[in-house]
This record gives C-alpha cells, sequence and structure tokens, in this order.
C-alpha cells in the first residue's frame, strides 16, 4: 500500500468512534449510518491530499463528517457497492445498559435542528469555543449563546 | 431554589456528558473499519468538478468537434457562431463548477460551505437566464440555416428541430433543477 494509502488508514482508524458517534447522532437507522459513514470516508479521501498537515486532524475530521452528514442527499441513491461496518453491536436495538444510555443521548440530540446537533456534539466532545467556532464558521460569542440555547432546550426535553 | 435549579441543570448536563463517553468507549471496542472499506473509500476518484460538469463539458466540445464536419455546407457565420457558443459554454461551466471544488468543499467550516453552496446556485440561475434566449436565437438561426441549404419546407425544418430543442430543454432543466435542489437543502440545512 502507497504511504499515502497507509496515512489516510492510520489517520481513519484513529478517529473511528468521533466519524460514527457524528453518522449515528445524524442518522435515523443502521442502514443510514453505514451510508453515512461511507459517504463520509470518501469525502475525507477527497480532501486529503489537500489537507495534509495544515491544521488539526481532529478538526478536519469534525468538518468533513458534520457537513457530509448535513448535506447527505437521503432520496439519492449510492453508487458503489454497500459495505457494511463492522460492528459486534447495534445502537439501534440492543437492549443492554449502555445501549439503552446511549439510546436517550441520542434521542435528545436527535430532536434538535442539524446545526444545534452539530454544536452540541462538538461540546459534548470537550472542544474548547475557539474549536466549537472554527469548525461551524461563526463567532466565539455566538457559540457561547447557541450553546445556553441548546442546553435550555435539552433540559426541557429532559423534564417532558 | 433557584442554586438547587442550577443544581440540577448541571447535574441533567453531566448526565448527556456520562452518555457521551459510555458511546465513545462502546466504539472504541468496535473494529468499524475493515480492509474492504478502506479499499472501497479509496477507489473514490477525485475530482475538481462534479459529473454533471463533465458532462456538460464533453457535449460542449463533442458539439465544437463534430459540428463543422457534419454541416460544412451552412454558412461560415453560423458555423463560427455556433464553435464559440459551444466553447464559451464549456468554459463557462468549468468555471462555475471549479468554484466549488468537492475535494475542498466539505473541509470547510459549515457556514463557508453554505456561502458556496449559495454562490454556485446564483450562478448557476444567471447562466440559465443568459443562456436560455442563446439557445431558442441558435434554433431559430439552425432552422433557417438547414431550409436554405435544402430546400425542405419549412414546417418540417421547424418541427425537427423544435422536437430536438424540447428534448434538450427537458434534460438541461432537469440537470438544472438537480444543482439548484441539492444546493438550497444544503443551505436549508445550515440556515435553519
Amino acid at each position: 500500500m502507497k504511504q499515502t494509502e497507509q496515512e489516510f488508514e492510520q489517520i481513519v482508524k484513529k478517529h473511528k468512534s468521533t466519524i460514527y458517534t457524528v453518522c449515528y447522532m445524524f442518522s435515523k437507522d443502521e442502514d443510514e449510518v453505514n451510508d453515512l459513514f461511507q459517504e463520509v470516508l470518501i469525502n475525507l479521501w477527497k480532501g486529503f491530499e489537500d489537507f495534509r498537515g495544515d491544521a488539526a486532524v481532529s478538526s478536519w475530521i469534525w468538518k468533513v463528517a458534520l457537513n457530509t452528514c448535513i448535506s447527505f442527499d437521503r432520496k439519492k441513491k449510492r453508487q458503489g457497492e454497500k459495505i457494511p461496518l463492522e460492528m459486534a453491536g447495534n445502537l439501534f436495538t440492543d437492549e443492554d445498559d449502555d445501549s439503552q444510555q446511549i439510546r436517550m443521548l441520542y434521542q435528545r440530540i436527535n430532536q434538535l435542528n442539524l446545526v444545534d446537533r452539530a454544536i452540541v456534539l462538538l461540546w459534548l466532545e470537550n472542544l474548547s469555543y475557539d474549536e466549537i467556532a472554527a469548525i461551524v464558521g461563526i463567532s466565539v460569542k455566538n457559540v457561547s449563546v447557541k450553546l445556553v440555547r441548546i442546553k435550555q432546550q435539552l433540559i426541557k426535553m429532559s423534564h417532558a | 431554589m433557584e442554586n438547587e435549579n442550577t443544581i440540577t441543570e448541571q447535574q441533567e448536563l453531566e448526565t448527556l456528558r456520562s452518555q457521551m463517553d459510555i458511546l465513545r468507549k462502546k466504539l472504541e471496542q468496535e473494529t468499524i473499519v475493515n480492509e474492504k472499506l478502506m479499499r472501497e473509500t479509496m477507489k473514490s476518484r477525485v475530482s475538481t468538478i462534479n459529473r454533471q460538469g463533465w458532462i456538460s463539458i464533453a457535449a460542449a466540445i463533442c458539439m465544437v468537434l463534430w459540428f463543422p464536419l457534419c454541416f460544412n455546407t451552412l454558412s461560415t457565420a453560423f458555423i463560427i457562431t455556433t464553435i464559440v457558443f459551444m466553447a464559451v459554454d464549456a468554459i463557462a461551466t468549468w468555471i462555475i463548477h471549479k468554484q466549488v471544488d468537492e475535494r475542498q468543499l466539505m473541509s470547510e467550516d459549515m457556514r463557508t460551505v453554505t456561502n458556496k453552496m449559495k454562490t454556485l446556485k446564483k450562478r448557476y440561475q444567471w447562466s440559465t437566464v443568459i443562456e436560455l434566449p442563446l439557445v431558442l436565437a441558435w434554433c431559430v438561426w439552425f432552422c433557417y440555416e438547414v431550409i436554405q441549404m435544402t430546400g425542405e419546407p419549412w414546417q418540417f425544418m421547424a418541427g425537427a428541430v423544435a422536437f430536438g430543442a424540447l428534448i434538450g430543454f427537458f434534460i438541461a432543466l432537469r440537470m438544472y433543477r438537480k444543482v439548484i435542489d441539492n444546493c438550497n437543502a444544503i443551505i436549508k440545512q445550515i440556515e435553519e
């Protein structure tokens, strides 16, 4: 395998959890997660040659994953072979305690609009306000204001 | 009372964080990415222009090369105008699509993606407004040229060209709508 391909594979495997988390939070079932995940990988590969070393890898991964999931045309038929992800479990259907906790999180976040969903995911992953602002493309102050509103919304949901 | 509310809210938010931690730990234990997936991903072609852009450019180039050979009995002015028209169309298509380099697009921040989509949409709309009357004028001129050449009754030629133009119109409209709808979907979701 060429060096570029090896580097790309290493980066993807290192950040697989981030990519999967984004795809999971923006989809409605296992099939859609698979489609989104594959689409994110393709967009990462397409941008990899131009990206190399420009900025933090994690920020780049977040941007591509979020942009892909938000702009993904769910009505369009996937071109190319559909390859299932190698997962032991199914976060949509498993009944163990951990999966139920994850589904509670999913159900709350899934009710937010797409941009708010992106912002709260970034916050939950402990990114700084500066990093969130850079990924979303808004000011730090705007991030702060939006997060206050999003948190209020999430708390209201838990009381409903 | 207010303090109690604040503490409860903090606990709620901490619950979300801990649920996120559970998700992260669960995913770390999964393989997720297999060799087949990586191979399939790396087969993707990297292009500065999307498929639609390439189809438009290819069609224009074919016309530029084919038209003078097949219709060399038409007037020189008409042939030259057609070649220039198609060449300009190919260049314009290339410029419009180059602005939204798909290699770079998804790597930008979300706001920049929206702005680029808006720009693409505006350019597409403008190019359609400019091209449509020019295409109609070209069809009329083509009818005239062919009638002059063959001596066929004008009704027959007008009908043949109108039929061809109608098919071309619907194909172009479909391509146009696809680009605009795609742009609108992205813009709408980010601007919500």
